[in-house]
């Protein structure tokens, strides 16, 4: 106990310093557990959103909720490329299922609409969108029935007969209240724990950083308190108490620091294509509880492990056991990776093996895996080469300082920069692939721009040629195709496909690959229509509208209207859904790639003081022998950007070269990422530099001649 | 006799309440070894720091070949240091993460000097060391005598006027001391320049040409070796 009291007295005891340092740490651990909460709210968030998207699968199979039964007919509609769904829903007794974020259900010719829907009605004339509702808006639906701020969704009472009489309604039991399988499941929930874990590493990392700032000094007070006769058990104990108070303040800011970062995050992240709730931004307790005792935890073994390389004996620091020197070794695994994605690159361009294929997708998948994980191992051993380089040939002091420490320890150097590096490899590659696939031409089956898809959704036949005749009449109309579909095949005149999709008329089309128009999917066979055809069920109808946006949502609306069931979809609607999937994943990973800069910007600024407080006798002295203090700040300088703009530098070039690799292998032209990338990459790098230089003021304060002791 | 390199006249320094010199004088010529002594606190360190333009006094001038340093602004002072003094102190000077021969080399490289012309220089005072073969030894891998050699070596490579010793030998043991002492003097010598050397052991004063004892702030016993 008594090596406890005087751990935590020596924390309070070196004076100002003493205090800055003790700020110093504090801040960075409430830096690292703010950004490990908020990391850790990413998979809560999503399940949060699939929780609340059940209800939206309501259907036949859904388990009773209530006494009563309900007929139900939800659509699936798009406006102005957002999603809209269009739930009609009629009571067939007194104790109908409930719906999450209504007191109670709508009643025949009520609308219940989200906000969302109801700000945007009052911006579109009605005959775009009002009239797809089908009744009078009385009831906004309330916060738990939305599954995020944005949504937009109508909920439209009717009596049983008028929703029988559209057809395609079902019979519900109750409301669908298990999540469904379709958001954080499978890949994209490891994809999201990779990339949890991705962002966790250099937070630890500089919490890690954090916690061991000043250890040199304190090692020597610790020498003299073994010459005193303190054990080691007692030596590592006092310094843990020692970086206690420290710790403890960092978590409690930390934690405020999440709590008001929160609402921030709800606001500023997307997913799909929508905001979160700020309730839904939360860690779990468990995972809470987990951080808040795992951060001093880890403060303690970071503390211990620094004290276990630095041999504290009685008569000072006698030893700081050394790392190996990084052996060329380490890069193998990057150039059997990068070889292996060219190889793939060309084994796909002289046609040995095919686009879809396995083959091709296990040798990205292992190649792209091998260049991430070399990245990670060949870190410090390019960090030495670098260096050596560098201060074998540059005739610069600065430039020699710098990377002579640099080489002195690349596992340290590499360790702040290794989340930078893998960060902007992976989003570079993202960007440079997402921005090919914008540019790439279609070559596949898609809607033509100004045809409006409106899949029937199980209307009876007279119903959708009636419908048919109505939308032909229209003045936004210029021509209705109705496609007929049995099982797989589909029964369409070539210059009729030619006419609503973006291919010719292919001899032997038998299927359409790629993304085809919703009803055209999954087809297995294409024949001329006959009249046998005629008799095969109305899968869709297709119009043929101007291409501006306000024809086609004409069109929709009294879509909607003819056939409440049925479904619409546009070119725009489609790309929207496959851009919007590609770019959210290239938008999260740049705000990643930011976070990381950020995190690496904080660990270098704590190193450069960590560096300064040790280095300050040679630097002083250095001083006074007249070299300028303005020398001194550019070696620290050197010696922390320099890493940060080469690795940064490296990863982006090696992330362009397989984000070209890959888009030779998918086929697709290559195009550079959009200029939005490299703005914000740059502003990344520079946020981090002027992390950095922010703290060289100190140097001229420590290095002072005036303040130098000599003896 | 040779002329005055150096002149200091009723130099006072404060340190808060702490009177460290109240009017020092003291005349050191060129190509003369000059070793200030004193008890601890006396103000021999302090003197030195004047001499050297690395404090200024609150009273009293220093002169460096008749031109009062007090005149030169901290740039100029930072350049004078660098292009025409050297210095040793008790440890700690060399910087950690170079090499021996790039540490020596430091001074002519901040001169501008090219990087084949100031190594070549440096590797030249290694046999003279006695440090054959540990060119590019760390600091850190090296005795405290092998540093402290090196650091003279560093001193002196640059060419300086005036080399200002501050405590050389007080981190070391007397053998290594003596080494470290008869090659600061012998190379002082050769290059013609002047040292000025604060210490408290006569066995180290004994290689000056002449010694000065500072008691309470002020030079009382100048002292003809």
């Amino acid at each position: 106990m008594s090596a406890l009291r005087l751990g935590l007295r020596l924390a309070f005891a070196g004076g100002r310093e003493g205090v800055a340092r003790l700020a110093l740490a504090s801040f960075g651990v409430a830096i690292g557990v703010t950004l490990i909460l908020m990391t850790l709210t990413a998979v809560p968030a999503l399940e949060a959103r699939e929780q609340r998207l059940a209800w939206h699968q309501t259907g036949q199979d859904s388990a009773p909720t209530a006494p009563d039964l309900m007929l139900w007919l939800a659509a699936d509609d798009h406006v102005r490329g957002q999603d809209l769904l269009r739930v009609n829903l009629a009571p067939l007794g007194p104790r109908p299922p409930a719906i999450p974020g209504l007191d109670r259900l709508p009643g025949p010719g009520e609308v219940a609409v989200s906000p969302a829907l109801r700000d945007l009605l009052a911006t579109m004339p009605s005959e775009e969108l009002g009239d797809r509702l089908g009744g009078r808006i009385s009831m906004i639906i309330g916060e738990r029935g939305l599954a995020h701020p944005d949504e937009l969704v109508a909920v439209t009472g009717r009596t049983p007969e008028e929703l029988r009489g559209f057809g395609g309604a079902v019979t519900v039991r109750g409301v669908h209240a298990a999540p469904g399988s379709f958001v954080v499941t499978g890949f994209l929930k490891i994809l999201v724990i990779v990339v949890a874990i991705g962002l966790l590493v250099p937070v630890l990392v500089f919490v890690g950083t954090v916690t061991r700032l000043s250890a040199a000094r304190r090692e020597q007070r610790l020498a003299a308190i073994r010459l005193v006769g303190a054990t080691r058990g007692q030596i590592t104990l006092l310094a843990v108490a020692e970086t206690a108070p420290a710790v403890l303040a960092g978590i409690v800011l930390g934690y405020l620091g999440y709590l008001l970062g929160r609402p921030v995050a709800a606001r500023l992240v997307t997913f799909d294509g929508a905001r979160f709730f700020a309730a839904d931004v939360a860690v779990p307790a468990a995972s809470l509880v987990l951080v808040l005792v795992g951060v001093p935890l880890l403060a303690a073994a970071s503390t211990a492990a620094s004290l276990r390389r630095a041999a504290v004996s009685p008569l000072g620091v006698t030893r700081r056991a050394p790392r190996r020197a990084p052996t060329p070794w380490r890069a193998l695994p990057v150039a059997v990776g990068a070889v292996a994605l060219a190889a793939a690159g060309l084994l796909r361009q002289s046609g040995w093996i095919s686009q879809e294929g396995v083959v091709i997708q296990v040798l990205v998948g292992v190649s792209y895996l091998l260049i991430l994980v070399g990245l990670v191992i060949a870190g410090p051993w390019l960090c030495r080469v670098i260096a050596q380089l560098i201060s074998a040939a540059t005739g610069h002091v600065t430039a020699l300082l710098a990377a002579r420490r640099l080489a002195a320890d690349p596992y340290a150097a590499f360790r702040a920069i290794s989340g930078v590096v893998l960060a902007t490899f992976v989003t570079t590659m993202f960007a440079g692939v997402s921005g090919s696939a914008a540019q790439s031409p279609p070559q596949r089956a898609e809607l033509r721009d100004g045809v409006v898809e409106i899949r029937t959704g199980g209307a009876a036949r007279e119903r959708i040629r009636e419908s048919a005749a109505r939308l032909a009449d229209s003045p936004d109309a210029r021509g209705v195709l109705a496609v007929h579909r049995s099982g797989g095949t589909v029964a369409i005149a070539c210059a009729d496909l030619a006419r609503i999709v973006t291919l010719s008329c292919p001899a032997g089309v038998t299927s359409l690959a790629g993304r085809p128009p919703q009803a055209l999917a999954s087809v297995t066979k294409l024949v001329e229509p006959t009249e046998q055809t005629a008799t095969w069920p109305i899968s869709a109808l297709y119009v043929q509208t101007a291409t501006d946006e306000a024809a086609q949502e004409r069109v929709r609306t009294q879509a909607a209207l003819l056939l409440p069931g049925s479904r619409s979809a546009t070119r725009g609607d489609l790309q929207a859904f496959d851009l919007r999937q590609l770019r959210e994943l290239e938008g999260g990973l740049r705000i990643a790639t930011l976070f990381v800069l950020f995190v690496a910007g904080c660990a270098l600024t704590v190193a450069v003081v960590d560096g300064l407080l040790q280095r300050r006798r040679p630097f002083s002295l250095l001083r006074v022998c007249g070299v300028r203090l303005a020398e001194l700040r550019a070696v620290v300088l050197l010696e922390a950007a320099g890493p940060i703009i080469a690795a940064t530098a490296g990863a982006a070039i090696l992330g362009l070269c397989a984000s070209y690799l890959l888009s030779r292998i998918a086929g697709a032209v290559w195009s550079a990422p959009d200029p939005g990338y490299a703005l914000a990459l740059g502003s990344g790098v520079l946020a981090a530099l002027a992390m950095i230089a922010s703290v060289l003021p100190l140097l001229g304060k420590l290095t002072e001649p005036t303040a130098t002791r000599f003896e | 006799m040779s002329e005055a390199i150096l002149r200091a006249t009723g130099l006072r320094k404060e340190y808060g309440s702490t009177l460290a010199l109240r009017g020092a004088d003291l005349t050191v010529r060129t190509g003369e070894v000059v070793a200030i002594m004193g008890p601890s606190g006396s103000g021999k360190s302090t003197l030195l720091h004047c001499l050297a333009g690395v404090i200024t006094p609150d009273q009293g001038e220093v002169r460096l070949d008749g031109v009062p340093l007090a005149g030169l602004n901290d740039r100029a002072r930072s350049r004078l240091r660098r292009s025409s003094f050297g210095f040793v102190f008790q440890f700690g000077q060399l910087v950690p993460e170079l090499p021996a021969i790039e540490n020596i080399a430091l001074p002519l490289l901040l001169a501008g000097s090219k990087r084949r012309e100031a190594m070549s220089v440096a590797r030249a005072w290694f046999p003279r060391l006695g440090l054959d073969g540990l060119e590019h030894r760390l600091p850190g891998q090296m005795s405290g005598g092998q540093s402290q050699r090196v650091a003279v070596a560093r001193a002196l490579a640059a060419g300086p006027r005036v080399v200002f010793a501050d405590e050389p030998t007080g981190a070391l043991d007397s053998l290594a001391g003596e080494q470290v002492m008869d090659l600061l003097i012998d190379a002082a010598r050769t290059q013609g320049a002047t040292v000025v050397l604060v210490t408290h052991e006569a066995r180290v004063a004994a290689h000056a040409d002449r010694t000065v004892i500072v008691r309470d702030g002020r030079v009382t016993a100048p002292v003809e070796a």
